[in-house]
């Protein structure tokens, strides 16, 4: 009943407006709900002439309405468009944010390519004239001068020309000036209120290894397009994706809380290279060295693991600065080791001594009598040493370079099994390295018996540096060949991974048909060379090459191609290097011109790798019977 | 009883029943004071909120140049060390330092212990091949010098030799002359004519230099 009559109470003194009722009930919790109402009261003042202030109101806010109204009519109504376009052309800006392309590195981050902020510095002489007249006290064209000078070097007066230059708004002063050096510039004209030199925001691509394996990475145009090497077989996803700006400009920058749309963009994906720069730079001597003593016209040289296929080095000689591609000796500018065929000459013996042992034809002991010459279709074939009729075995017919004796083991295959065998070492194929303007080689599956014999030993068929180097790798690594590649990895600028396609390795002969040519091989270094090919604590296997070039200007046979192979160690094949050096003057033997660099290049490159020593002496095998 | 459970009406307020104090009305003066005084908060506050966007935002530039200043210099920078790490400079520096590529390597098997391998320092007779270009030049210049010395001490010798020889031949002329004057010793004659070469040998000897 109490209870009641408080809620009714207090209901009542709720919507009552005096102070008195709610006072009278006596209970806190209704003097707290009457001491809310009179603070509610107090503030409740009820206005005096309502109907005046009223329509004052109302006129104010109609007034407001028309004027909004009119507005809104003179900007929708009348010419919307023109209005729009001049508002967005006045408030709005676009800016392209150009994406910074991937780099390039060798297997261990060195740098090979890289792209640096970088600016043109440009002015316009009408400000700088303008400045000439306001301030006629100031040599302003000295002053500004003076500043590029102790910024960015150069002449004086150039950059007074420059300054000066008559009809222009824009007269480039420099190009290819680090935005930072552009910035402490700028900074300084800034200090001494000297205004009208500008930035053109142009990134430049730094090679800092110079001339090393410059006809590999290639360079970019004056426009930024990478056109030669790896700059151009990777532009699409070196290059990346610029980003864009939309924001509003007032008078003072900038407005704040206006549109401000940015799409970053996307840098292009970083390459690694499988390349080693230590072992690149010194093949590179090895090979300069090579053409400088042999005054050839190139040579080229490829360093491999042939565990894998990743290819270590691919140097050759002349080569280029990508930065300087201007001014390089165009015959220097394609990539020797894919895009020139030649015939291989002794060193192909190798491939067809792998392809007898895997067919079971012969043993590095097999026993064959060496005539003086032999006749193969309407020519004769005879050998370097004119020697009589001789006893040798399979590995002194190779160790000795016999043309003759491989001629006849080679008979042992048809022709369509020969060339099987080429073609499953990868011979006129490309063999799809990741280097652009690769060349197939010759390799004719309608080859004649003539032919034929001629090929055992490495003419009528072509093959550039890069396959023949591949098919010996894959006959060294105990028959498995892997493709050559150039590339390690790639990552995108988001730091995923980029799949990078592999080809597979696959079975070219046996591993019994691989030792046996290893085997043979080694007599090469051991016997035939008297260990000069050799060196110490590592067991070596090679073959050394000397052929006749054909000269493209003739079609005939003129000057000679010489090149070595070798590969240690012969217990543990892993490391494999093959030079060629194109047209020797004067000394022309592939045991003189080629082999001594291939072999200190080895000497480098075994320990390098970790490639374990040797446990056994070199072996020497039975050359006669 | 009915009568008192039932709901009493509620009592309507009355505006005219509120007490005299709060019924005093407020003058247009205070009205008006008082709009003005919101609307003078109210753009006051404006003012501020905006005062401080344009901070914000004359901040956010300065950052923002700050920040491309310091992407820059960073590019500047790794370009440099780029340049400085890279093999081409690496190469050069050792050649400066007249290093050569190692030819002798040893391996040290950290669970025994044994080094295996060649342990010997480098030579400038290692690894003939791998030169630079001026490295090259700079042993064929060495090595041509040697040669030109050899040869002017060849020459010289040569020369000596000749000088000798003419001398001794003057000498012998001159024997012989005397020799002619005294014509009828002919026993002495025959004696002498053997010694020009003796003493062509002795005058060439002290002129080859010791240690060359």
């Amino acid at each position: 009943m109490k209870e009641d009559e408080t809620g009714r109470r207090s209901h009542s003194s709720r919507s009552s407006h005096s102070s008195r009722t709610s006072t009278q009930t006596g209970t806190s919790r209704l003097r707290a709900t009457g001491e809310r109402k009179t603070y509610n009261s107090r503030l409740r003042v009820p206005l005096a002439e309502t109907r005046g202030r009223h329509t004052f109101a109302l006129i104010l806010i109609t007034a407001f309405l028309v004027v909004c109204a009119g507005r809104l009519f003179h900007l929708q109504g009348l010419d919307p468009d023109a209005y729009a376009a001049e508002a967005a052309a006045s408030a709005s800006r676009d800016r392209t944010i150009p994406a910074i392309r991937g780099t390039i590195t060798d297997r261990n981050g060195v740098v090979l390519a890289k792209s640096e902020l970088a600016v043109d510095v440009v002015c316009d002489p009408t400000q700088i004239a303008d400045q000439k007249q306001k301030w006629a006290k100031r040599d302003i064209v000295a002053e500004i001068s003076a500043v590029l000078v102790r910024h960015f070097g150069g002449a004086d007066d150039e950059y007074r020309e420059l300054l000066t230059a008559a009809d222009t708004r824009r007269s480039v002063l420099r190009k290819a000036v680090p935005a930072a050096t552009f910035r402490a510039m700028s900074e300084d004209l800034y200090k001494q209120k000297l205004y009208g030199v500008y930035r053109e925001n142009r990134p430049i691509r730094q090679y800092p290894a110079k001339t090393m394996a410059g006809s590999l990475i290639g360079f970019m145009d004056h426009q930024g397009q990478g056109v030669a090497g790896l700059e151009y077989l990777l532009k699409d996803q070196l290059e990346g994706k610029p980003g864009k700006e939309t924001f509003e400009m007032g008078p003072y920058g900038r407005i704040p809380l206006s549109t401000d749309v940015l799409i970053p963009p996307t840098p292009g994906t970083d390459f690694q290279l499988t390349l080693d720069s230590d072992l690149q730079s010194n093949v590179e001597l090895a090979v300069a060295t090579a053409v400088r003593n042999s005054g050839a016209d190139w040579g080229a040289a490829l360093a491999m693991n042939i565990k894998t296929g990743e290819i270590y080095a691919l140097a050759q000689a002349p080569t280029y600065d990508p930065a300087q591609f201007a001014q390089a000796d165009p015959k220097s500018m394609a990539n020797f080791a894919v895009s020139q065929a030649y015939e291989p000459g002794s060193v192909h013996k190798l491939l067809t001594m792998a392809a007898l042992a895997d067919a079971g034809k012969i043993t590095p002991d097999t026993h064959v009598v060496v005539p003086p010459a032999i006749v193969s279709g309407d020519a004769r074939i005879t050998d370097e040493d004119g020697h009589g009729e001789i006893r040798l075995t399979a590995r002194g017919i190779l160790s000795r370079s016999s043309n003759i004796g491989t001629t006849l083991l080679a008979r042992n295959l048809d022709r369509d099994q020969y060339v099987e065998y080429m073609k499953k070492f990868g011979l006129g194929a490309k063999t799809g390295v990741e280097i652009p303007g690769e060349i197939a080689g010759f390799l004719d599956s309608g080859m004649t018996d003539a032919m034929k014999d001629r090929a055992a030993f490495g003419q009528s068929i072509s093959t550039t540096v890069i396959q023949e180097g591949a098919a010996l790798a894959g006959v060294f690594n105990g028959g498995m060949y892997n493709p050559p590649t150039i590339i390690k990895s790639a990552t995108r600028s988001d730091g995923k991974p980029v799949i990078i396609p592999r080809r597979e390795s696959r079975r070219i002969i046996s591993k019994a048909a691989s030792d046996m040519t290893l085997d043979m091989a080694e007599n090469v270094v051991t016997v035939e060379s008297q260990g000069f090919f050799g060196i110490p604590n590592f067991r070596l296997a090679g073959k050394t090459g000397t052929a006749q070039r054909v000269d493209p200007s003739c079609g005939c046979y003129k000057g000679y191609v010489s090149s070595y192979a070798s590969v240690g160690t012969v217990e543990d094949p892993s490391i494999m290097v093959y030079l060629v050096i194109n047209n020797p003057k004067g000394e022309f033997m592939g045991a003189k011109v080629a082999a001594p660099y291939v072999r200190d290049v080895l000497r480098m490159a075994l320990p390098k790798y970790g490639v374990a020593l040797s446990t056994q002496q070199p072996r020497k095998g039975e050359e006669e019977w | 009883m009915s009568a008192l459970l039932a709901p009493q009406p509620l009592r309507r307020p009355a505006v005219s029943a509120a007490p005299a104090a709060a019924q005093r009305k407020m003058s247009g003066l205070v009205f008006y004071a008082l709009v003005g005084l919101m609307l003078a908060v109210g753009m006051f506050g404006l003012l501020l909120f905006n005062t401080h966007i344009q901070e914000r935002s004359a901040e956010l530039a300065n950052k923002r140049y700050e920040a491309v200043a310091l992407i820059e210099k960073e590019s500047a920078l790794q370009a440099d060390l780029d340049a400085k790490s890279s093999s081409a400079t690496l190469s050069k520096k050792a050649d400066e330092l007249g290093l050569v590529p190692p030819a002798h390597v040893g391996y040290l098997n950290v669970e025994t212990g044994v080094v295996s391998g060649e342990t010997k320092a480098a030579t400038a007779a290692d690894l003939k091949t791998i030169r630079t270009e001026r490295q090259q030049m700079a042993e064929a210049k060495a090595k041509a010098e040697a040669k030109a010395v050899a040869e002017a001490k060849a020459a010289g010798e040569a020369k000596a030799a000749a000088e000798a020889k003419a001398k001794a031949a003057a000498e012998a002329k001159m024997k012989a002359d005397a020799q002619a004057q005294a014509k009828t010793d002919g026993a002495a004659q025959i004696k002498t004519e053997t010694n020009p070469h003796q003493l062509a040998q002795a005058s060439a000897n002290p002129t080859v230099q010791p240690g060359d």
